[in-house]
């Protein structure tokens, strides 16, 4: 089989002086499923900007090595990689451009001058291979779960009729049965003769059916070989203790909510107790978010009510909420008052707020980073930002929204050890994560 | 009449000629007109009760401001007091309602709501994707139409962040006024940092895909993705251009000839008709 891409020694530090690939050399063949592999942050999504053009061409940072991507020695612009080279990104909503489903698979077409009726055939054609029915066509974006969207950012991919498709965590957002359902389809897409290149952390999808791997840890290659040879590094998550369990201080009676005529769940009844640790699992729509929107009073409930038992002292908040994207929480010019906000909104002492503002920051390795802006930081680093923003008012109850997505193992479970609430609720796709870190799962059922 | 189902291009022909004719006319009873046959054609339209109720909303609060502020803050000549809230004293010139500035204020917010109804008319009775599409396929450099639509769409998006951010303040114990006025004020503005590092990274993610996905802004736009404009729509807006293009040199002559500039007799009854009617 022919080799579609080459890469030798291949070195990059972003401007921020974070050296993020540090001599990487493969090679892919035509129609293999390759995966690159390694927990968040080694690398990889750097690695797919690399093969897509983006960097060196559209990034700042010291680039050197030799890559090739089918007869191109980068840099070449993106554009001139396009339609061969298909990417799909990590962050699918932030990546599509149109309204609705046709016009997003329309999109490179139209960029190709297509024929309209051309167009048209080849959406349909790309709807069914993703496996979409033709009625999604008229779909606005806006209306697709996550799963349904990253289905339409593949298809908007495979419209174009690429010959190497890159794909960047595909898998983030998505639930367990979805997941197998796209890697075979990605198996699928390479004995077409589509050349699949993922980048994915979570590897007991993929292996069965990827082919090569390449396997990063903190930019550096560990393993690059056939996936017969492979064998995956343990996620290991030692069960937390539990927490002698208290008094019953949330309970959700017969609660019940609608988006308009969309019933997102009914009739939910349940109690929470002190020394709790509860997983919200379930696949994408599931209504994971909007529960723990409930509990925290943000959503009003369609029927039914959410009663809070006991009520903690004044100089404690009753709960903290960590939204999905914690950046949203981000308000402050430096970490330091970040994470003073809340104290300071309870009305404690300069000498109080300081002291909680050391603490949280030394329990979440912060200490270094007090005098800088939170959006300075990394991704990892601005979440746990977020959340010392929240344990410095002491919550009673917190409330996580997906607080693992894109982390790896090891730092999932240093944020879960340092979580200092009576009850904590958060919401995961990831199995594993909930079954270990949880003293109670619920599984929400779309 | 079911003005809702007109092609986009007719109905922004609609929007065009109507905000077109409200800058042109100045005679009240024109301008009322205009408005109310705006309103006709957007209530055509079969607007949601909401979309009325914003409407209504919208018309109520564009005549009272501009009616009271007129009339209060009228400076020209001749001027008929109604009468006074604050009188006038030796410094000072009083706070009268104006009955002149009220006529000029309604006047204004005539223009205003003959203008507002055909905006409302041509968004909310459009498809969304069917406009987007009207707009992209215009024979504008694709690089304006396309950023302008991104901008659009990410604006509901925006409003839902914003409230996202006021309701995780909230949470974080943060009450506004509660904690003096400076320290309100600055957290109010403090909510910019998070919707500005969101748009910044939305706009860089927009990029890359526009990049590798061979977008090129001088490429013509796309064309065939919308249905045909029936004749006899083509036959209205080619009517409506005529009329506004009629209107916009009757009152280029009659400016003309006002500002002793030009004169010609046979034009007469046209400046009898623009004094009294235009």
């Amino acid at each position: 089989m022919k080799k579609l891409i080459r890469v030798k020694d291949l070195r990059f530090r972003y401007p921020s002086g974070e050296l993020a690939l540090k001599g990487v050399s493969f090679e892919v063949r035509e129609g293999e499923f390759f995966l690159l592999a390694g927990e968040t942050g080694c690398g990889k999504s750097t690695l797919i900007q690399v093969l897509c053009g983006l960097i060196p061409f559209a990034s700042e940072g010291d680039f050197s090595g030799e890559v090739e991507v089918l007869s191109w020695r980068l840099p070449v612009a993106p554009g001139t990689l396009f339609p061969a080279v298909a990417t799909v990104f990590q962050t699918t909503a932030e990546h599509l451009v149109a309204e609705t489903v046709f016009n997003e698979l329309a999109f490179g077409l139209e960029n190709l001058g297509l024929p309209p009726a051309e167009i048209e055939k080849r959406v349909e054609e790309a709807l069914y291979e993703v496996g979409l029915s033709p009625a999604f066509k008229d779909r606005a974006l806006t209306s697709l779960s996550g799963g349904e969207r990253q289905r339409v950012a593949l298809a908007a991919a495979l419209a174009v009729r690429p010959r190497i498709l890159l794909l960047d965590e595909p898998l983030a957002q998505v639930d367990p049965e979805n997941a197998h359902k796209m890697v075979k389809l990605f198996k699928r897409l390479t004995r077409s003769g589509i050349t699949v290149i993922m980048a994915e952390h979570r590897l007991k999808f993929v292996l069965p059916y990827a082919e090569k791997i390449l396997y990063l840890k903190d930019g550096r290659p560990l393993y690059y070989g056939p996936v017969k040879g492979f064998s995956p590094p343990q996620r290991i998550f030692p069960r937390l203790r539990p927490a002698p369990l208290g008094p019953v201080i949330l309970k959700v009676e017969n609660l019940s909510f609608s988006y308009g005529e969309r019933e997102v769940f009914s009739g939910l009844n349940f109690s929470f107790r002190a020394g709790e640790r509860v997983a919200l699992l379930g696949p994408n729509g599931s209504g994971k978010t909007t529960f723990l929107h409930l509990l925290a009073g943000l959503l009003r409930p369609t029927t039914g009510r959410v009663c809070w038992c006991r009520r903690p002292p004044a100089e404690r908040l009753p709960l903290g909420l960590l939204l999905q994207d914690p950046d949203l929480m981000l308000v402050r010019e430096c970490v330091f008052s970040e994470l003073a906000l809340a104290p300071e909104n309870l009305g404690l002492n300069k000498e109080e707020i300081s002291r909680r503002v050391r603490e949280v920051a030394e329990r979440l390795a912060l200490t270094r980073y007090l005098d800088r802006p939170p959006f300075s930081l990394s991704r990892g680093e601005r979440l746990r930002v977020a959340l010392a923003g929240l344990l410095t008012a002491r919550p009673q109850v917190l409330l996580l929204d997906e607080p693992t997505t894109a982390q790896d193992a090891e730092n999932t479970l240093k944020l879960m050890k340092e979580l200092a609430a009576e009850l904590v609720i958060f919401s995961t796709h990831d199995e594993e994560v909930a079954t270990a870190l949880a003293t109670r799962v619920i599984n929400l059922v779309p | 009449m079911q003005t809702a189902t007109l092609h986009p291009y007719t109905k922004l022909s609609l929007s065009i000629f109507f905000s077109l004719l409200s800058v042109l006319l100045d005679q009240p009873r024109s301008l009322f007109l205009l408005a109310l046959f705006s309103w006709l054609i957007l209530l055509g339209s079969r607007p949601s009760k909401p979309v009325l109720k914003m409407h209504l909303i919208l018309v109520l609060t564009t005549v009272w401001g501009l009616v009271v502020s007129q009339g209060l803050f009228y400076r020209d000549f001749p001027r008929t007091v109604l009468f006074c809230l604050i009188p006038p004293g030796e410094s000072f010139s009083g706070l009268c309602l104006i009955k002149e500035g009220l006529f000029y204020g309604l006047v204004q917010a005539l223009r205003l709501v003959a203008a507002l109804s055909a905006g409302l008319y041509l968004v909310t009775s459009t498809p969304k994707e069917l406009l987007f599409r009207a707009v992209s396929a215009l024979p504008l450099p694709r690089g304006l139409t396309l950023m302008a639509l991104a901008a659009v769409r990410f604006l509901p998006a925006v409003a839902d962040d914003l409230r996202l951010v006021r309701q995780a303040l909230r949470l974080r114990g943060y009450r506004p006024l509660r904690r003096g006025l400076f320290y309100t004020v600055k957290t109010e503005l403090s909510i910019v940092y998070p919707l500005l590092a969101k748009a910044v990274r939305q706009a860089r993610a927009l990029s890359d895909t526009l990049l590798t996905r061979g977008f090129d802004p001088l490429l013509p736009p796309p064309k065939g993705l919308l249905p045909p404009v029936r004749l006899a729509e083509k036959i209205l807006v080619a009517f409506l251009l005529l009329a506004a293009f009629l209107v916009l040199a009757a009152k280029i002559l009659f400016w003309l000839y006002f500002q002793g500039v030009f004169y010609e007799e046979a034009l007469r009854p046209l400046y009898a008709l623009v004094r009294c009617f235009l």
